[in-house]
């Protein structure tokens, strides 16, 4: 389970990562990107150099890859895997193109190739095929900065809590990631709040979607069988009990016919 | 009849618009058609046709149960037309949502269980719409199929339609309140007032009952009114009756949501989303069921009408904003559809209309029309045009004929030039003011620059004769071309030679052998150099005659970083001011 871990004091906002990642993904380059949102991703972009509102501090934003992902659960037809190296990957081959990923994703972060007429979903896949093949990321290669590092999950938390204790006042005493969303794959350092810049959810602090969802999924058989059990109970009652009346009036009919009023 | 011709040819004007921004969006794609953007992906085909077209069709389950479950014979009346809508609701639904997926071929996947997804709420909705889909369709067949020589099929699916019910209020249990879970994922986006949590399913699934009901009642009326029918008025009312009892439930369920989660803050905060939420529950809830509770009102078709239309769309409203309105603070840019969005949204519907008079006029569905003999005017040849606006099925057609040119034409000014914004791509990256004393350098078009104090350095590398220190080339022609013609993509290089024009502006395909060599295979080596015909024209740096030069501009970022950045660290380092070449020095 591999992290990439970002330090926003060290990031110049050169955006070589965004070269490198869009060269090496095979992604067209142009720029600008006349999908591209305000954050800077789009159909073309899955990592983006945005600058902290009134801050001389930038933000990498990309796929964060919780490690309880929403799009993983939100997914139809299961195109939206997570590897047990913690990447989340898209599979274009399943996708049918509904775009619920976009919706349960609570930082936003798929996007959607609008300017075509076959198109799929755009997002981060940790370059997880490079790692396979003992490579880095390629934003993590092309940073120069020392901004951006990667390697075991645990190391990288250990190593960003030495930095916030061996440099005091540098940073704020939090790696974003750690916890938030029930934990991502990308953890953030930083000496200004980004709560903003990476859109958490004010209301979903450290809860990840399939924790809300899976309780209430999962109750689906029993409302079926609930749904059906009521259903043919009350239909036999009613029916029975219209049998017995029926078998009741003929009887008494048989028995009783001077009783019933001439003409009703 | 009169009323039924101007109505069928309304719908069908309706669903040719619809036609045309279906095959719109089918070759020019969803950012051409749309207005959906990466922050709002769903929009008024999923939500409008998908979510509220399923609740809209509620009343083909809801009426089953009570005749076939409950036993309640008096809606023997009402149990064709309400399936006959649920039915076509679901088609509605499951056609929209095809043309609304970005890969509508693929709309089978789910049934493939290499591809299932237990975790998902929209996997449950898309099983159960289409089961529920199938087994209306097998009820409807029941009616349809009375004919000989269907009888004996028809015979059989009446002897199953007990199973086949419970199946259907079964799936549609399921199904009408995943649809409200749908949104349990979005906390952070959808507006508390319609992010409910654990609310949500019992909401949509009680709302939809309610306002399912409703929408059979006014189909029913509509039938009535429209063929000259006496509509089954005690049934109705019984139906009206019993959708103001779900409709006062779902109030209740919102209240109570309301009053638990303690969000009458939020109701009472003057944002005009508490406005919106009020209109929606007095539509919803509060007019129809006060309509509904007069009895002077209830006991007439018109009043009945107007509480069913009322409940319908007050059930559409909150849909809608569960869907798209309550997302629009957290946008930057608010969504509203575009006019291709509506032409199809409301087409579907349109042709779902049109598809339900024809099964009213053919089949058992109400009760039989019988039709009368069309009377044919036959008229000379000055009277053609009056034998056409007289005849229906020329008047159809006609109207057909016009309505595809005139949405065409419609549609013109947005979706047919393809995807909008990509025609703002080819602005230039800096903005000069008219003394060029300072130019904005903005390569990646982010509308952050950097300040290059043009005039400034003119004056300090010696006035007019330092140009071309930095302007090393100008295009043919042009005294001063300025970086970014050249150097236009922010990271790639570009072509700068225009392979094209010039075989055109010199001979075409007889051009070749003027700058080629043709014994030598391509490349860039056996062409004629530039400067062999430009040698004048290239601006204020000539290129001496017989040299060849790189066709292949830098990216605009290469560029400026290796003219900029390289004379900022001489520079820096020769005057003693080594923050000269720092990055901040200019990128502020």
């Amino acid at each position: 389970m591999y992290a990439v871990l970002y330090d926003a004091t060290r990031c110049v906002g050169c955006n070589k990562c965004v070269q490198a990642c869009t060269s090496v993904n095979r992604l067209d380059p142009e720029i600008p990107d006349p999908t591209t949102e305000a954050d800077g991703l789009s159909g073309r972009r899955w990592t983006s150099i945005v600058q902290v509102p009134g801050k001389k501090r930038y933000v990498k934003k990309q796929c964060l890859h919780c490690l309880h992902p929403g799009c993983v659960s939100a997914c139809l037809v299961g195109a939206m895997t997570q590897s047990p190296q913690g990447p989340v990957l898209y599979d274009r081959g399943k996708c049918m193109g509904c775009r619920y990923c976009m919706i349960a994703c609570p930082v936003g972060i798929p996007r959607y190739e609008w300017d075509k007429a076959i198109p799929y979903i755009q997002k981060c896949n940790l370059c997880a095929e490079r790692n396979a093949q003992d490579k880095k990321c390629a934003c993590v290669e092309a940073c120069t900065h020392g901004a951006l590092q990667q390697g075991e999950r645990g190391e990288m938390l250990a190593k960003a809590h030495r930095l916030i204790a061996d440099n005091p006042g540098q940073y704020l005493d939090h790696v974003y990631g750690e916890r938030e969303l029930g934990g991502t794959s990308v953890l953030y350092l930083s000496d200004t709040p980004l709560e903003a810049v990476l859109r958490f959810p004010a209301n979903l602090r450290e809860v990840s979607v399939p924790e809300i969802t899976w309780p209430v999924i999962n109750k689906t058989p029993a409302v079926a069988l609930t749904a059906l059990g009521l259903l043919v109970g009350t239909y036999w009652i009613i029916e029975r009990r219209i049998k017995l009346a029926e078998k009741e009036e003929s009887r008494s009919g048989e028995n009783n016919q001077p009783d019933k009023g001439p003409g009703r | 009849m009169n009323k039924v011709h101007r109505v069928k040819e309304f719908l069908w004007l309706v669903s040719m618009f619809g036609l045309v921004a279906l095959v719109l969006r089918t070759f020019l794609g969803l950012g051409a058609t749309t207005n959906l953007t990466d922050a709002m992906p769903w929009g008024l085909w999923k939500i409008f046709n998908m979510v509220a077209g399923v609740a809209l069709a509620a009343g083909g389950f809801t009426l089953a149960g009570a005749v076939y479950v409950l036993h309640l014979k008096k809606y023997q009346s009402l149990i064709r037309p309400a399936i006959a809508v649920a039915f076509l609701g679901y088609g509605v639904s499951a056609f929209s949502l095809m043309w609304d997926i970005g890969l509508p071929y693929r709309i089978w996947h789910p049934i493939l269980p290499s591809m299932w997804n237990p975790h998902s709420f929209l996997f449950e909705v898309a099983w159960c719409v289409m089961l529920y889909f199938t087994v209306s369709f097998v009820e409807l067949s029941a009616a349809l199929a009375e004919k000989s020589p269907w009888r004996k099929v028809s015979r059989f699916l009446h002897r199953i339609s007990v199973p086949l019910v419970i199946t259907g209020i079964t799936l549609s249990t399921l199904h009408h309140s995943s649809l409200g879970s749908l949104f349990l994922v979005a906390p952070g986006r959808l507006h508390p007032l319609w992010y409910t949590g654990n609310w949500i399913p019992f909401q949509f699934f009680v709302s939809a009952v309610g306002g399912g009901m409703m929408t059979v009642v006014l189909v029913a009326l509509l039938y009535a009114y429209l063929y000259n029918k006496k509509p089954d008025l005690p049934a109705l009312q019984g139906i009206a009756k019993a959708s103001a009892f779900f409709l006062v439930l779902f109030l209740l369920l919102r209240l109570g949501e309301i009053t638990a989660d303690r969000k009458w803050a939020v109701v009472f905060s003057g944002q005009w989303e508490s406005r919106v939420f009020g209109v929606e529950l007095l539509l919803e809830v509060i007019l129809p069921v006060f309509l509904v509770a007069l009895p002077r009102v209830r006991r007439s078709a018109w009043g009945l009408a107007a509480a069913a239309a009322l409940a319908m769309l007050g059930l559409v409203m909150q849909r809608i904003d569960t869907g798209i309105t309550g997302f629009v603070r957290w946008l930057d840019t608010p969504y509203f559809p575009s006019l291709t969005e509506f032409a199809f949204s409301l087409g579907v519907y349109a042709a779902a209309g049109l598809v339900l008079m024809f099964l009213a006029e053919r089949f058992d569905v109400f009760e039989k029309v019988t039709w009368g003999q069309e009377e044919k005017i036959v008229g000379d040849f000055t009277r053609l045009w009056w034998d056409v606006v007289n005849s229906v099925p020329a008047r159809i057609s006609l109207l057909v004929v016009l309505a595809i040119p005139l949405a065409v034409l419609v549609f013109s000014t947005g979706s047919l030039q393809g995807f909008p914004l990509i025609r703002q791509a080819t602005e230039a990256p800096t903005g000069a003011d008219p003394t060029r004393s300072t130019l904005r350098l903005d390569g990646n078009r982010n509308g952050k620059a950097v300040l290059f104090a043009h005039k400034q350095h003119q004056e300090s590398l010696g006035g007019a004769a330092s140009c071309p220190q930095c302007h090393h080339l100008s295009k043919p022609n042009d005294p001063n071309t300025a970086c970014f013609h050249c150097h236009s993509d922010f990271m790639l290089s570009r072509s700068i030679f225009n392979h094209s024009l010039h075989e055109q502006a010199l001979a075409g395909n007889k051009a070749c052998a003027q700058c080629h060599n043709l014994s030598i295979p391509e490349s860039r080596d056996n062409s004629k150099p530039c400067a062999d015909c430009h040698a004048q024209d290239m601006g204020m740096n000539p290129l001496a005659a017989g040299r060849h030069f790189n066709d292949q501009a830098l990216g605009y970022k290469a560029a400026m970083h290796k003219l900029c950045v390289s004379c900022h660290q001489k520079k820096g380092a020769d005057m003693g001011y080594p923050e000269l070449a720092e990055c901040a020095t200019c990128h502020q």
